[in-house]
């Protein structure tokens, strides 16, 4: 279901209480320098894997590279064999999305995504190539169609380690129902419509426990603090 | 129904949709309609966001690392090089007027292989459709175009029914739909859209199963539906 414009919270309203500083000063700050709104981009820390994708993305850093191999790899490969993906093909495969990570690190953003869920991105693309020999459409962001924000997230100053690390916690405290619901979307590669039929339980439940979880997650106290409001 | 069950399901269902598209376990035929969706809502596009960084967390901390082959990151090395010279070229985007004149986004375009005018076919009075084919077998794809004033027959949905409102507006019990709204019904879930009086209504519909109408025109048309 759609929420109408006006349902939709103030984000602008919320944003700057959440990211811990004062709208005035934010304003003032702009209006002295008269330059076009330049939000300092938080770099990520040196050695982190934020940094390691950034390294391999300006520099060709095989270096990185291959400590991001060590580190990924053998996860990709679990996260595969999860949806009952062969060891030998689940090794190819990861590999395979080690390499896509190594061509396309020039487009990674650190203020858009954590490494872990960009390099889920691709891992799952994969996964999509393999087993449904069928494209997923995915919006282009050149499309003349494409509709933006009035008021551009400020998404440059999310820490996304920070989020990356209390979105972890917060799936560690789900309620054991939902946790179950949302690793066998994740992990089994099946629908909601899918895992009531196979669980049994009336689609209804399923979808509001879903919800219930997503919820939880979004509105976890720590990764509200990094996110502005956003339901 | 009452009208706010029905907004809680929809809503429901809306983001258990959004969620398995993050998760990539939608179809070809509901992953083109959500992706038209999200061109339309950058607020959809946050949601898809979140749900991204739940598989970040998920690969990251609750896939136990299983080790790899002893030569797989050699094998991997050596292809770096040949990689790095094949890199993509980006696929140029032909413009179409008369698609974009519709104003349809992009990755319902790329499906549309009609130049000059699209083959509409009549499927009811006041309703006229084309369909999309994708390669799925159990999802039909159709633009509808629906006359002002015109009231589509009630019906309930054996799968599911997804509609992303493109132009013109629709209203039903629960609400009113225009440009970039996406409705997601179920099994759960009868209703009866009526287009805009005054725009009329033209959107994309997903159906994941035959649908099946409820009223007594039900009798007479599901034969022809399910076919």
């Amino acid at each position: 279901m759609y929420l109408p414009v006006t349902e939709q919270p103030d984000i602008m309203a919320s944003y700057p209480i959440a990211m811990g500083f004062n709208a005035m000063e934010v304003k003032a700050k702009t209006a002295e320098t008269k330059t076009p709104a330049v939000q300092t981009v938080k770099k990520p820390d040196a050695d982190s894997n934020e940094a390691l994708l950034c390294a391999i993305g300006e520099k060709q850093d095989k270096q990185a590279f291959i400590e991001l191999f060590e580190y990924f790899a053998p996860r990709i490969k679990s996260f595969l064999m999860k949806s009952g993906t062969a060891p030998d093909q689940a090794d190819e495969l990861a590999q395979e999305t080690m390499l896509t990570v190594w061509k396309k690190a020039d487009l990674y953003k650190p203020q858009h995504a954590s490494a872990s869920t960009w390099i889920f991105t691709i891992a799952r693309n994969k996964r999509i190539d393999l087993y449904r020999k069928m494209s997923r459409p995915e919006p282009d962001p050149n499309d003349p169609m494409m509709v933006n924000d009035d008021v551009p997230m400020p998404d440059d100053n999310i820490d996304r380690m920070r989020e990356a690390d209390a979105m972890k916690k917060a799936l560690e405290n789900l309620p054991a129902e939902q946790a179950d619901l949302i690793k066998k979307s994740y992990f089994e590669d099946k629908t909601h419509d899918a895992i009531a039929r196979e669980t049994r339980l009336p689609l209804g439940t399923v979808k509001s426990r879903i919800r219930l979880a997503l919820e939880r997650l979004r509105k976890n106290e720590e990764i509200k603090n990094l996110w502005p409001e956003r339901l | 129904m009452a009208g706010k069950t029905v907004a809680m399901i929809a809503k429901q269902n809306y983001e258990a949709l959004l969620m398995d598209y993050a998760a990539g376990t939608l179809n070809e035929a509901q992953s083109l309609i959500v992706a038209s969706h999200l061109t339309l809502s950058p607020f959809a596009r946050r949601i898809v966001e979140d749900c991204e960084a739940i598989g970040g967390s998920l690969l990251d901390c609750q896939c136990d690392p299983i080790a790899m082959k002893s030569d797989s990151l050699a094998d991997v090395l050596d292809r770096l090089e040949s990689e790095q010279e094949e890199k993509d070229e980006p696929v140029a985007h032909s413009t179409c007027e008369m698609l974009d004149s519709m104003k349809l986004p992009r990755p319902v375009q790329n499906y549309i292989h009609e130049t000059e005018y699209l083959p509409w076919k009549k499927v009811y009075p006041g309703m006229q459709s084309y369909e999309i084919k994708t390669k799925c077998r159990n999802s039909k794809v159709r633009l509808l175009k629906i006359d002002p004033g015109t009231k589509t027959p009630e019906h309930s949905h054996a799968g599911t029914e997804i509609t992303l409102m493109i132009d013109g507006a629709a209203h039903d019990e629960s609400g009113t739909y225009s440009r970039g709204d996406l409705i997601v019904m179920d099994e759960r879930i009868t209703h009866q859209p009526v287009a805009d009086e005054k725009m009329g209504c033209f959107c994309l519909v997903v159906n994941s199963d035959p649908i099946r109408l409820t009223g007594w025109m039900g009798k007479i048309l599901n034969p022809f539906l399910s076919r």
